[in-house]
């Protein structure tokens, strides 16, 4: 045990409280989802409003418990195991904050706090479903409690509690430096209120089972899902943009598993809001919607299954937390429950209910309908969720065959999704003119043949106008892509095929919209968000398909060229390297002539004897595309490891370049105070190009001192200095030689994304359509609820809408 | 009349099933093996995954080209020179494990992609509390 110093203060009164309050509030929280939970298993009408009460308390106790944690972070109460690994006490309030969800612990906390947040909003609209709502709904919550009861994060270190009081360390161990980025702030409440929301799918699809009411459930929850497509597809891309700012491989999207664990539920989320269309209007896929609604929840618990399990631990850039071996179980043992208990419901109940529903549905009629076309996307769109979540677990799945297991990688996902993409993109297209009431073929192109004409010019305009050089996209001549079966098609060519299906869906939706608005602004949100949604894509198709990168060779005072660009480094804006906020400056030439400083940041953090050095790329934004630089550390060593070298001997060092330990040098006595020793060097450096050589003369020497042995360091040519590392050999005055870059070489990758705006654009656009049509359909929803307390099976058939 | 009420929904399922090979056979042959050194020797092909971790922390740039110099040592012990071509990554040195994509020429391991691990962000050591790390 370590002794704790003396002066180190005792912890506040109330800081000791907020911890037990934490910890108390987990533990009331799972009592009141055990209340809740076993009160709706009595099915006693006038014990259902307790059950609620109790449901509602444990969602509350779960939030004061957040609560408690941020304030123990906010205060820095270091003597808390969890606060102290994740915070320190010098930075802002905002990231004292955000340390909260940094790690397993908080982030669990995170995502029962936002399942509750979303219980507490949806249990007042959940009608004849409420009881068994609440039971499964309490049963999920309990269970995550009992998760985070065990995973506490509210600890106190144990060394720290001495004669019965307790201690507090000055400073905590911070936030890891690469999380350092505003954008932890932003997106995992975001991303974390997506996956909480996910919840109420899950729940409302087995209370409607065990109801056996299987059809007014989708309307009410119709609106959920519209919010949770757009607050999850927001939350994905901001990870996304995350990445961009701050990884400095210059992309949004890798298909990095961690990635897909919130892609896939996203996807199914999307399939079941369009799936609860199809059965408010049609009265089908009864039995499909329910495990739709399963789907999203199921597949993020299986994905935080895997990413937290090590099983993917080779294959991803995210670090994860191994859990401990106990959580690990327990989280496996939640996983196999959930998904047992929902097949189990099913097969008990939601079978033969959906059977029953699905049994008086109208007939499909013959030709192009609306609910046709809805099946094809569902279908395709549910099938690439599937394949997304197969390339996820490929690594396990080939590891069980035996072997370390194989990995899926962004080529091979760009292959397969393709196969999807772009007929979901032409039924994006096509659907708004499509209505319920089937039509024949000609009728429908003659609807679309406006839209065809304008998208083919729109597109090819655009094709022309990006290849002209002030907007431009620059092609290499001849690049290519993988194509199936082994083959290879033009860039240029696939390229001006994405454009179009992009285009198509935006001149499409804009078209309707325009058509809609004046009949129904409200009723547009729909066409507004997959519009936004194309745009998004096209932005990440252009910026990774015209993307160029070369890297460059910096020396400061020297430049270099790449892409047109010419790159100088210009000196670091502090002299401290361990101030977070040192930059490095490079004037930048753009092919256009004009200079820009960019400045990307680079300093070192940790133990100073053994440092790590922490970098971010610089982004210089343009309206038509984006200049990205991302740098390393820089290059000081020449030479691996210093060579030995005995007088007399000539070391190859590689690169053209021959060191010679030519004889010894001294002056003074051995062992006495101020002596100097050293070698006489010489170096013999070949150009490459003109086989011209040069020779340069040092004599690196150590002085005797009393602070032990110095070393000079003299310079070695135009490139180089060098050291004598450690003492020299008495007897066989044998050195060891240290070779330095002088002036340091910086390696530096140089990117350029075009059109990375269109992101930015299409993200806002997207999440403005689906907040629209989220509080369009919530407003239906609440004035169905006014005129008729039941609208059952007779309601009528909805207009058209997306 | 029941023969058109069936012909959707198994055509579908025909269609799905088909997609479904097909994607199955795309990630077969498409999927990256995690390879040890002996292993890559004998396999082939130019998008190898070899795993391990760079010798004694020690890496090394070639000044002309700007190529990443070290020796990798794979999980059986054995050690391999690597070469990296590609982008450079941003923290080689603080690395625990490295994923080197790519191929052998002469003995030598091209890489063309770097994966490289840095220690969890979420390992929690039984450091002193009174010490910063």
């Amino acid at each position: 045990m370590n002794e704790i110093p003396a002066g180190t203060p005792l912890a506040a009164p109330w800081s000791l409280f907020a911890g037990e309050l934490g910890k108390g509030s987990v533990m009331a929280a799972i009592a009141f989802f055990v209340a809740a939970f076993l009160v709706s298993l009595m099915r006693r009408d006038r014990l259902d409003r307790a059950g609620t009460l109790a449901f509602a308390l444990g969602c509350i106790s779960l939030l004061v418990a957040f609560g408690a944690l941020t304030t123990l972070f906010v205060k820095d109460q270091f003597q808390y195991q969890y606060v102290w690994s994740h915070s320190d006490s010098k930075t802002s309030l905002a990231y004292k904050i955000a340390s909260v969800w940094t790690a397993q612990e908080g982030s669990f906390l995170l995502w029962a706090c936002s399942a509750a947040v979303f219980g507490l909003l949806t249990v007042r609209g959940t009608g004849l479903y409420r009881r068994a709502y609440v039971g499964t709904y309490s049963l999920f919550l309990g269970t995550l409690g009992g998760i985070l009861a065990y995973e506490t994060p509210f600890k106190i270190i144990p060394q720290l509690i001495a004669h019965g009081k307790t201690f507090v360390p000055p400073e905590g161990n911070g936030m890891v430096p690469s999380l350092q980025n505003y954008w932890v702030i932003i997106h995992p409440p975001v991303v974390f209120l997506g996956f909480g929301s996910l919840t109420v799918f899950a729940a409302y699809a087995v209370a409607a089972m065990l109801q056996g009411d299987v059809q007014d459930w989708v309307s009410r929850v119709r609106p959920w899902t519209l919010l949770t497509t757009a607050v999850l597809g927001l939350g994905i891309v901001m990870g996304g943009l995350w990445a961009y700012e701050t990884q400095g491989w210059g992309g949004f999207w890798a298909w990095d598993p961690v990635e897909n664990v919130s892609f896939v539920p996203w996807l199914f989320t999307v399939v079941l809001a369009h799936g609860i269309i199809v059965q408010t209007a049609r009265k089908k896929w009864v039995g499909a919607n329910l495990w739709l609604a399963g789907l999203p929840f199921l597949t993020f618990v299986y994905g935080t299954f895997l990413t937290r399990s090590g099983l993917l631990d080779k294959v991803s850039n995210h670090s994860f937390a191994s859990m401990d071996g106990n959580a690990r179980f327990i989280l496996k043992i939640f996983l196999f429950a959930a998904i047992g208990l929902f097949a189990a419901v099913w097969f008990a109940r939601g079978r033969a209910v959906a059977a029953q529903a699905v049994s008086d549905a109208p007939q499909d009629e013959r030709g192009i309908h609306r609910e046709g076309m809805y099946r094809y996307g569902m279908t395709l769109l549910g099938l690439m969720a599937t394949v997304i979540a197969l390339g996820m677990s490929w690594p396990v799945v080939t590891a069980l065959r035996g072997g370390e297991g194989s990995a899926i990688k962004e080529p091979v996902y760009h292959l397969v999704v393709t196969w999807f993409f772009l007929p979901l993109m032409a039924l994006i297209a096509v659907t708004p003119f499509v209505s319920w009431r089937a039509v024949d073929g000609k009728s429908l192109g003659e609807r679309l043949f406006g839209v065809l004409c304008v998208s083919v010019g729109v597109t090819g305009l655009l094709h022309l106008v990006m290849l002209s050089t002030p907007f431009g996209v620059h092609l290499e001549p001849g690049a290519t892509v993988a194509a199936p079966f082994g083959r290879h098609v033009p860039l240029a060519l696939w390229m001006l095929v994405l454009l179009f299906s992009v285009v198509f869906v935006v001149v499409a939706n804009l078209w309707r919209v325009v058509e809609m608005v004046r009949r129904s602004a409200m009723g547009t949100g729909g066409f507004v968000a997959h519009l936004g949604l194309s745009v998004l894509l096209g932005g990440l198709i252009l910026s990774r398909g015209y993307e160029r990168t070369s890297q460059l060779t910096i020396r400061p005072g020297a430049s270099d060229s790449a892409l047109g660009y010419t790159v100088a480094y210009k000196g670091a804006t502090t002299k401290d390297f361990f101030d977070r906020n040192r930059k490095l400056e490079f004037d930048v030439t753009m092919p256009s002539g004009e200079h820009v400083t960019m400045l990307p940041g680079q300093y070192k953090h940790g133990d100073p004897n053994d440092p790590k050095v922490q970098t971010w790329p610089a982004i210089e934004r343009f309206s038509t595309h984006d200049v990205y630089l991302a740098t390393s550390a820089p290059q000081i060593m020449a030479t691996e490891e210093p060579v030995a070298m005995t007088p007399g001997q000539t070391r190859d060092l590689g690169e053209s370049t021959m060191l010679e330990y030519l004889a010894p040098t001294n002056n003074g006595k051995f062992g006495q105070m101020g002596a100097q020793f050293g070698a006489k060097l010489r170096l013999t450096v070949t150009d490459a190009r003109t086989q011209e050589r040069r020779q340069y003369m040092a004599a690196p020497s150590l002085e005797i001192t009393p602070e032990g042995l110095m070393p000079s360091l003299p310079r070695f040519g135009p490139d180089f200095r060098v050291a004598l590392v450690g003492g020299m050999d008495a007897k066989t005055q044998g050195v060891k030689v240290a070779l330095l870059y002088s002036p340091e070489i910086y390696y530096v990758q140089l990117y350029e994304k075009p059109y990375t705006g269109l992101i930015w654009l299409g993200t806002g656009i997207m999440t403005f359509g689906g907040l629209l049509s989220a509080y369009a359909r919530r407003r239906v929803v609440a004035r169905q609820r006014r005129t008729a307390p039941a609208p059952r099976n007779d309601a009528p058939v909805p207009a058209p809408q997306s | 009349m029941k023969a058109v009420m069936v012909k959707g929904p198994v055509v579908t399922a025909v269609v799905a099933f088909l997609a479904m090979a097909g994607v199955v056979g795309a990630f077969m042959s498409g999927g990256s093996r995690y390879v040890d050194i002996a292993e890559a020797k004998e396999l082939g092909g130019d998008s190898l995954h070899l795993a391990g971790v760079i010798k004694d922390h020690k890496s090394h740039t070639d000044r002309e080209t700007g190529h990443i110099l070290f020796e990798l040592t794979d999980k059986t012990g054995v050690t391999c020179e690597v070469e990296h071509v590609g982008v450079r990554p941003a923290s080689l040195m603080d690395a625990d494990k490295v994923v080197a994509v790519g191929s052998f020429h002469n003995g030598k391991f091209i890489s063309r992609e770097l994966l490289v691990k840095c220690p969890s962000k979420y390992k929690e050591d039984d450091k002193d509390p009174f010490k910063r790390s």
